[in-house]
């Protein structure tokens, strides 16, 4: 009884006890609390690891479009891709290019200069074999089967991943084809007038290519093992306001006539070159170099450039009679000339376009196009370059296109790849003191049949300097793989 | 000895004492309450920030996935050309733009209500009737479909302050993603510059390439309206179409 009273009695410790119990409720509000922040950082991670993941997945895009671009076969098609592909596991892993190399699996990657702990990327293609696939290409079910691509257009998809979020993207690739040159000089369009008032010039099929310091024409040498094309070629059949063969209104050009003699003619189908029609396994000068050809019509050359001109990414310039364009160079780049739009239209002051346009180099080709407008009297300049021998030069390399509107070349032009003038009432002048070097191909396309006499497709001026074709291989291939004739569209997260 | 006289002692507490411990308890406790109570109200704080936050969080990101994906047409390669665009400042030229608007502002209230649109069919036209197939192939070549909308509205009201989605024809009606926006605001930009599709005509929503969001939120019980108690989030963000970047 004493020990209880005792006990009881004693208040000693009794501060310990209600120290531990206020400690105890204290630290039960401050853990409910902190367990609901902590969660919050974990929303906030997850957030980030998903927008990481999806940038990773964004760069294996990018990546994987590279490679597809640098990637073709004899046919500018993916389908060397695809071999290992099969209906059960059509996706094949994409892989960089070989040049500049090494070559890589895109397969779980990490980004350049960093590790696979800031997060992973796999990038890989599959043919649009399946039904379902026009639904995201747009385009209708073909010949396509899972290991060959007919109609260059393939899907890819990449797949990000971060810590433990994961995003897939896909976006469906296509390539532009170029259409097939089979001269240097190509005038497949509805009419073939051709002017040719020089002894200096050089239309040659055979194929150049260059091995380095391609920017210096002496490194550029006839390289055998590809086949030659002619010199120029034309469409076939005959020119319907003339009632002569295509090839016929071409070759008259390099006859006797007015102040040109047999020896002044002679001089001329001395200047070109290439395959010849009657042995197409061997070369020729002359009038057997120019030869109607089958394999580039005028529907192939109106289909190409309405995709060309259609295609995302493509940028048109418009030339118009009231504020035509022209090109002056700029000396110091020869690839970068000024852009004015002032050139001589009806338009007068208020042409003020002025501008550097990139033409590109062999490096990063260009595709630039000029759209003029439609001049039934033949007379519109679409695009004038430079306006005398003594301007700055000018050079570029990838696709020129100018479209409905004249070509008029007067200075030192230069260029690497396709130059293409198409259109209604057109035509491409190499005019007075001229100096014109196109390595790749030239297209003189007109679209419009019963263009007046005396308005040429294809004219060279009596004074020009020095007018040069050849046909390169080398060049059209990179053309072919320029970012401009490739597109990735349907972009869709899934 | 003098402890034992002490536990025998009858005497209890004097008034006296009592109210002195009674008042020293009282002072302990009523420190100890402030002490809970600014606690609790701390707790509030911060749990209906996270409240609000996450709101936010979900409609921004859930917005942000969709408008990124928005003008999928996988055939506008081929429609006719509706509009020409700026291109980029430095250069002065227009871009054609074809075939539909990915987004498409509402024409009297831009800044509160806009529609996503995605031809997620390759027709060419939005379809706004039915539900069309939306098909992923998977690892193994096996397509899946499922059935989507090719328009999403999402539209603000201020007077409730909810913010909802409708996917035409899947969604009967407008499905409420969040509530308690007290503002919310979308703006839009071409190549470079912003549009304001204020009555304008579709040509302009055309040309939008990327969609600003701001939007403020507060939780769905709102603390004191003292400068401590009330809670506002904002968040903003910006994303450019994918499918519209040239």
């Amino acid at each position: 009884m004493n020990r209880w009273r005792t006990v009881l009695g004693n208040e000693r410790g009794v501060a310990l006890v209600l120290a531990l119990m206020i400690l105890l409720t204290l630290t039960g509000l401050v853990l409910a609390f902190l367990s609901a922040s902590a969660f919050e950082p974990q929303i906030s991670r997850n957030l980030s690891e998903t927008a990481r993941a999806r940038y990773l997945a964004e760069a294996g895009l990018e990546v994987g479009y590279n490679a597809l671009i640098a990637t073709s076969d004899a046919n500018s098609s993916w389908t060397g891709l695809l071999a290992s592909a099969t209906t059960s596991s059509p996706w094949v892993i994409l892989s960089t290019p070989t040049t500049p190399g090494p070559s890589v699996a895109l397969n779980a990657v990490s980004l350049p200069g960093l590790d696979s702990a800031s997060g992973i990327y796999t990038v890989s293609v599959r043919n649009d074999y399946q039904a379902s696939d026009s639904a995201i290409t747009g385009v209708a079910l073909g010949t396509e089967t899972v290991t060959t691509d007919a109609n260059r257009i393939v899907i890819m998809r990449a797949t990000g991943t971060y810590n433990n979020a994961t995003k897939t993207l896909e976006v469906v690739v296509k390539r532009l084809a170029l259409p097939p040159t089979p001269g240097a000089v190509n005038i497949p369009g509805t009419q073939a007038d051709t002017y040719v008032n020089t002894q200096q010039f050089e239309i040659d099929g055979r194929d150049y290519g260059c091995s380095s310091n391609c920017s210096v024409d002496a490194s550029w040498s006839v390289d055998a093992s590809n086949p030659a094309k002619y010199a120029l070629s034309t469409n076939t059949g005959t020119q319907s306001n003339v009632g002569v063969t295509y090839e016929a209104r071409v070759e008259s050009a390099f006859g006797t006539s007015g102040s040109c003699d047999a020896n002044c003619s002679t001089n001329k189908k001395d200047s070109v070159r290439g395959k010849d029609q009657t042995n197409p396994t061997g070369t020729t000068t002359g009038l057997n170099t120019i030869a109607a050809d089958s394999a580039l019509t005028p529907s192939k050359m109106a289909t190409f450039l309405a995709q060309l001109a259609t295609y995302p990414g493509t940028q048109i310039f418009q030339s118009t009679k009231a504020c035509p364009m022209k090109l002056n160079g700029s000396g110091s780049q020869p690839n970068r000339p000024t852009l004015v739009n002032n050139n001589g239209g009806t338009g007068g002051a208020s042409c003020t376009m002025n501008q550097t346009l990139d033409l590109g180099d062999r490096d990063n080709p260009k595709l630039v196009y000029f759209r003029g407008e439609l001049d039934s009297s033949s007379s519109f300049t679409g695009l004038q370059v430079g306006t005398n021998a003594s301007d700055p030069s000018i050079r570029g390399a990838g696709i020129l296109v100018v479209e409905d509107g004249d070509f008029k070349q007067m200075t030192n032009f230069k260029w690497d790849g396709l130059v293409i003038v198409t259109g209604r009432y057109v035509g491409a002048g190499f005019m007075t003191s001229s100096t014109t070097t196109i390595r790749g191909a030239f297209l003189a396309n007109e679209t419009m049949a019963g263009e007046a006499n005396g308005y040429f497709e294809f004219y060279l001026n009596a004074l020009a300097n020095k007018f040069t074709v050849r046909s390169s291989k080398q060049n059209l291939d990179m053309v072919q793989q320029m970012r401009g004739l490739h597109s990735m569209s349907s972009w869709r997260e899934i | 000895m003098k402890a034992r006289a002490r536990v025998r002692s009858q005497h209890g507490f004097t008034l006296a004492e009592l109210l002195v411990a009674c008042a020293v308890i009282a002072f302990v406790m009523a420190g100890l309450l402030t002490m809970l109570q600014s606690g609790q109200q701390s707790y509030l704080v911060g749990s209906r920030q996270i409240e609000a936050q996450q709101n936010l969080r979900v409609a921004i990101d859930r917005m942000v996935d969709e408008i990124r994906n928005a003008g999928f047409c996988p055939t506008c390669e081929t429609l006719p050309v509706t509009a020409n665009c700026p291109n980029t400042p430095t250069v002065g030229n227009t871009t054609p733009v074809r075939g539909f608007a990915a987004i498409l502002p509402d024409n009297t209230n831009p800044a509160t209500k806009v529609t996503i649109q995605n031809d997620w069919d390759g027709s060419g036209a939005i379809n706004t009737v039915s539900t069309v197939n939306y098909t992923v192939v998977g690892a193994d070549g096996t397509p899946t479909t499922t059935q989507r909308g090719e328009q999403i509205t999402y539209t603000y009201n201020a007077g409730t302050g909810t913010l909802t989605r409708q996917e035409v024809i899947i969604d009967a009606t407008p499905v409420t993603l969040v509530t308690g926006i007290t503002s919310l605001s979308f703006t839009y930009f071409d190549v470079g510059n912003p549009v304001n599709p204020n009555g304008n005509t579709t040509a302009t929503s055309q040309c939008i390439r990327s969609v600003g969001i701001s939007m403020t939120t507060q939780p769905s019980v709102q603390g004191q309206a003292t400068m401590q108690g009330k809670i506002l989030v904002t968040m903003g963000d910006t994303v450019r179409l994918r499918n519209r970047s040239n």
